[in-house]
């Protein structure tokens, strides 16, 4: 039973790129050839290619699958399940065009790994850049690049080469060293479940071996305790302090310090319902009461319990790389909310610096008063209120965090 | 000079000839009537069963429903009795705009029926109306994003006729000039080969306002006719872009007539004893395939439950053409209240859709092997009733009645669709909506498919012809 | 963690979320294996209790089934239970007898849960759709706000990532808080049957028969099965490929077809 949960067990991957890079076509093929789709409709996906003697146009089948949704087929929208012999994969689904960047940032931001496809033909184009710039910026680690429609370009291992540098070099500006390029043909099926026999100098494995060699995520269970309290619940004459563990593992009995209040106190136990847990880790959902009363008084919602180990930041002005994400532009001097972990703060935009071109990565100015829809910079950030934070690098949760404006998310940030 | 196109479509559905006679007569529509004047106004046949759907499919792939499939707007679902939305991608000919295309040709289409979802064109296809949302509705689908900036609208919205028909008309008028403001902006993109533009708003008018229109209601007959004064003064300066040489096609797809009822006929086969509705019924189909001997789909598409054939078929194919004969005589005895005959004709499949390109070969295929046929020729009805002017056919499996007036007032009519044609040579007699697609291959100078029907003499001879003695 | 732990403490740490930033809020109860997960996972997160109402849409066209499961565990679990039915479309007549089945359900569910916001005055509720159940679900967000006229603009929707849910609402608009979105039918059987949650006897195949979701009697037709535990159904659904409303819903797609088709008079 316990072997059988693992097996279903979803890696959830994202699908980026430049529009009409061929991304239906491989979603298409993946289903197609993992035997994903309902069986009427692979009957007729068969039919409609031997019928007009060609090979099968699996941009189309999205359409097809579109009208008859199936179980755990949902095409154009944003999820996509399919299964290999090892795990259940979910495909989030990530537009191409630019106006649709903040949905393939709240697709990406779910992702344990992510595919970056490049059309062979056309090389490196403007969401290219700039959506491998934004899995650097989230925090994707896991990158698989592939070079799609191969077939458009007789196979060259020459183009192959060319463009392999090139995205290289890019990535490698961003610090990610991708797992695998990988040349295929999504259209003629080469190199996604079979070797190629068209490009038999590419020696790599195949799309989907290599998608079966990604690790699940595993939240850090041997980092520094954060446990960002979420709200406190008032049962039985216990006050519980409920939230869940952003990182390390807390222990019973524990001394912890929360920030910003600075107050120290002692974990007398740590509550689940139905269980008497002794220790809780990175990405359980808790309660905790503790052992003497002082820290209580300062205790609400946004003080984070920490390890006495590793320090966080404390403070109340931040310097972060924010993307914008609305069409209403972000001017120095105006006020937002703030929200990292549970924390949220008012906070004024103090100064704009290096606001970038995502995809150029050009830095349009050095000193501006605006940023605008898809634009990268340096925001310096006054809060209202002291917070507790961490470099991404240490802890991602509160490492970064949104920025909001009437109630709706404008931008994302990432402490360094 | 602007920018004009090749060839031109106009297509405005559904108006009928006697209609369009009277908007010349009366000086509703004085700029067709301007060209008419010139090019003559002729009346066209339409196809059977007569609706939209169908009728634009043999328009576009010049074919029978027997070769492309398309016989309504509902299917019963293979390997159930589930409904099926047929669409484009289950048409299984190329359309005028694929030959065009293949032919390297740039093409443009917009709202006509069966265009959804749209096919990949050498140029832009817009969808018709049943197209979910702007998103999906053209190919490049990037043409979604100019439709929304303009606030396109696919089709006015039918469910406000049956509440509230002033903010109807409203509605129609709204629908229209978004969809003529998209016409003229991809007019000016480029000098298209072959465009093709269809207004839908005309058989929405008819189908809620053709008996106000005729019985000439306060508020409803006016709005009727402001409407098309307003597809005429988008045809007025449509024909100044033209100029006067430019190929063109005005024209409808069938006609209408009045309702007089509305007809359950699923109600009259579960009456007669040939259809039993399931225990709770939620859809047209809904039927209990087990004591069924047959069904009925919209409009007028009878089926026979046949073993074999229908998952849960209890006709026996040695029973089947019997079992036919007695339906038929059944149809062809429904009277309405009144007293008056419903049902015109009953014509079998295999005299409906078996006909060469010449329209022969007819009564060539025997009923059994005709209801043993698969691929498209296997979705036709068994039994097509024809019915008399003023009877529309329904379905009705949950209804208590068989005869029913609701807020339509307009139905369908095969023999009055209307043509009006510049520079194209069309056939002398018995025009027929299925003969336009080899006719503009032709004036373009382009081949004609072999399978393509619509040479000669009319394709559905044994339909009534009487409209034109 | 196993993966069960994970889609759990996920689900609760959205349900603390919402508890919150909106006091005012209940849960929809349908009865159902959904809805019924996601009130034994807020009863978890609440350590054992539920500190707020719940909300049945009673179109009472039920299986009697459903409504002695309700009486019964609403006493089990101590619940705040508020039934509402849209009586005023009741005495008007509509019935599935006659009216089409679009119709009946705009009047008692959608309505009928207009209403009963209106009356009570909720800010949010907690509804247990899940992502791979429905086409347009797929784009749904945790936290998803509705107008007054339940209008969801889905095209325009603002980014929800790292958790970090929209926390303020418009006058009149309300947030639905979908706690299960990111759950599949497989997981909510695997879930049920290692918490032992309780779960109506219509899920369990009688005579060849059982029902795969519950709605109105009328419209909900069993499947074919001989699934008659849990670990049966789990069995099943490894190896089924039809869709879990197969008999009951069309896809989006086909729905708006139907609906032109429909006013148009041609069905």
């Amino acid at each position: 039973m316990e072997d059988m949960i693992q097996k279903k067990e979803g890696l959830k991957f994202v699908v980026v790129g430049h529009v009409d890079h061929g991304k239906s076509t491989l979603i298409g093929r993946l289903l197609y050839d993992t035997n994903s789709l309902p069986p009427d409709k692979m009957e007729e996906v068969k039919r409609a290619s031997e019928a007009d003697g060609s090979t099968t146009e699996f941009a189309f089948v999205m359409d097809h699958l579109e009208e008859e949704r199936k179980e755990r087929v949902t095409i154009d929208t944003a999820q996509i399940w399919f299964r290999t012999e090892k795990r259940e994969y979910v495909i989030i689904d990530a537009p191409g065009h630019k106006q649709f960047l903040k949905n393939m940032i709240t697709g990406s931001s779910q992702a344990e790994a992510a595919l970056l496809l490049i059309d062979a033909q056309e090389g490196l184009r403007e969401q290219t850049h700039r959506h491998a710039y934004m899995l650097s910026l989230l925090g994707v680690k896991q990158v698989m690049v592939i070079i799609n429609k191969m077939d458009l370009m007789d196979f060259s291992q020459e183009r192959f080469n060319e463009l392999q540098d090139s995205i290289l070099k890019r990535l490698g500006e961003f610090g990610i060293e991708p797992l695998r390029v990988i040349p295929i043909s999504a259209q003629m099926g080469d190199n996604v479940a079979r070797a190629s026999e068209n490009m038999s100098w590419y020696d790599g494995k195949t799309l989907l071996d290599s998608l079966d060699e990604l690790q699940a995520a595993v939240k850090a269970d041997d980092g520094a305790v954060r446990f960002p309290v979420q709200d406190i619940y008032d049962q039985d004459g216990e006050k519980i302090l409920v939230g869940r563990m952003a990182s390390g593992t807390l222990k019973k009995g524990q001394e912890v310090i929360f920030h910003p209040c600075g107050k120290t106190a002692k974990i007398e136990k740590i509550k689940m319902f139905g269980k008497d847990p002794q220790q809780a880790t990175a990405g359980e959902s808790i309660g905790v009461v503790l052992e003497d009363g002082i820290a209580m008084k300062a205790m609400k919602r946004g003080e984070v319990a920490c390890g006495v180990d590793v320090s966080p930041n404390v403070g109340n002005r931040l310097v972060a790389q924010v993307f914008w994400m609305s069409g209403e532009p972000c001017e120095a001097g105006e006020e937002l909310e703030l929200k990292c972990a549970t924390a949220q703060v008012t906070c004024q935009v103090k100064k704009i610096s290096d606001r970038m071109n995502s995809s150029s990565l050009e830095v349009i100015e050095g000193a501006a008063d605006e940023l605008r829809d898809t634009e990268v910079a340096k925001l310096t950030l006054q809060a209202s209120d002291y917070l507790c934070t961490d470099a991404f690098e240490v802890v991602e949760e509160t490492g970064r965090f949104v920025l909001m404006k009437d109630g709706d998310t404008v931008a994302g940030g990432v402490l360094h | 000079m602007s920018k004009h196109p090749k060839f031109m479509v106009y297509s405005i559905d559904g108006v009928p000839h006697g209609l369009m006679q009277r908007m010349f007569d009366e000086g509703i529509m004085p700029n067709l009537a301007n060209l008419a004047s010139q090019t003559g106004l002729r009346q066209m046949r339409s196809i059977q069963p007569c609706v939209s759907c169908v009728a634009w499919t043999c328009f576009m792939t010049g074919k029978n429903p027997g070769k492309h499939g398309i016989y309504g707007f509902i299917d019963r679902r293979e390997g159930g009795y589930d409904l099926a939305f047929p669409n484009q991608s289950m048409m299984t000919s190329d359309t005028l705009f694929d030959i065009l295309s293949k032919a390297g040709k740039r093409v443009f289409s917009m709202n006509v029926p069966v265009t959804y979802p749209p096919r990949q064109v050498n140029g832009i296809q817009i969808g018709g109306f049943l197209a979910p949302n702007l998103d999906k509705i053209a190919y490049p689908a990037s043409e979604g994003d100019y439709l929304k900036s303009i606030n396109y609208v696919c089709d006015n919205d039918a469910a406000l006729a049956r509440q509230d028909k002033s903010a109807f008309c409203k509605d129609l008028m709204n629908t229209h000039e978004r969809r003529m403001e998209a016409m003229f902006h991809y007019l000016e993109q480029e000098d298209w080969d072959f465009f093709h533009t269809h207004v839908m708003g005309s058989d929405r008018a008819c189908h809620f306002l053709f008996g106000e229109m005729l019985d000439g209601h306060p508020e409803f007959e006016p709005a009727f006719f402001n409407y098309f004064r307003a597809v005429d003064e988008s045809v007025g300066k449509l024909l100044t872009i033209l100029g006067d040489d430019v190929p063109l096609m005005i024209f409808s797809d069938h006609g209408f007539c009045r309702i007089i009822h509305e007809v359950q006929l699923s109600k009259y086969l579960i009456d007669k004893g040939w259809t039993v509705p399931a225990e709770q019924p939620q859809h047209p189909l809904s039927i209990d395939p087990a004591k069924s001997k047959a069904y009925c789909l919209i409009p007028g598409r009878i089926f026979i439950n046949l073993e074999g054939r229908e998952p849960g078929g209890i006709v026996p194919l040695s029973e089947y053409d019997q079992v036919r004969q007695q339906i038929k005589a059944d149809l062809l005895d429904l009277k309405d209240p009144k007293g008056n005959p419903v049902i015109d004709d009953v014509v079998m499949r295999e005299d409906a859709y078996w006909a060469d390109a010449n329209g022969e070969n007819l009564g060539t295929i025997s009923p059994e092997e005709s209801a043993q046929s698969g691929g498209t020729y296997g979705k036709a009805a068994d039994l097509i009733a024809v019915p008399h002017d003023g009877y529309d056919l329904k379905l009705g499996l949950i209804a208590p009645e068989i005869f029913i007036n609701t807020a339509m007032t307009g139905m369908h009519s095969y023999h009055d669709a209307f043509m009006v044609s510049r520079g194209v040579e069309l056939p002398q007699d018995n025009l027929e909506i299925m003969m336009l697609a080899r006719c503009i291959l032709n004036t373009m100078g382009l081949p004609v498919p072999e399978d393509m029907d619509g040479e000669g003499k009319a394709i559905t001879p044994n339909f009534d012809l009487s409209c034109y003695a | 963690m196993d993966y069960l732990d994970e889609l759990e403490s996920q689900s609760i740490y959205t349900i603390r979320e919402a508890y919150h930033h909106y006091p005012e809020l209940c849960l929809l109860w349908s009865i159902g294996k959904d809805s019924t997960t996601l009130l034994w996972l807020v009863y978890k997160a609440f350590f054992g209790k539920i500190p707020f109402p719940c909300m049945h849409i009673d179109t009472t066209y039920k299986f009697p089934e459903m409504y002695k499961f309700r009486d019964h565990w609403a006493k089990e679990f101590n619940l705040d239970l508020q039934v509402y039915t849209n009586q005023e479309a009741i005495d008007r007549g509509v019935t599935y007898d006659t009216h089409d089945s679009i119709e009946v359900c705009t009047e008692l569910k959608t309505n009928a849960l207009k209403q009963a916001i209106a009356k009570y005055k909720y800010k949010a509720l907690f509804v247990g759709i899940r992502r791979d159940e429905h086409g347009i679900r797929s784009k749904e967000r945790y936290f998803s706000p509705r107008n007054q006229k339940f209008e969801w603009n889905y095209k325009d929707q603002p980014p929800e990532l790292w958790d970090q849910y929209k926390n303020e609402t418009q006058e009149d608009d309300h947030i639905r808080v979908h706690p299960l979105l990111h759950w599949t039918e497989r997981d909510i059987w695997h879930y049920i049957k290692r918490e032992d949650i309780p779960i109506n006897e219509l899920y369990f195949a009688k005579d060849g028969k059982r029902y795969r979701s519950l709605g109105c009697m009328p419209i909900t037709n069993p499947i074919d099965s001989e699934a008659d535990t849990v670990d049966k159904i789990i069995d099943e659904l490894e190896n089924t490929n039809t869709s879990e409303r197969a008999g009951r819903a069309q896809d989006k797609e086909e729905a708006h077809a139907m609906q032109k088709l429909r006013a148009l008079g041609y069905m």
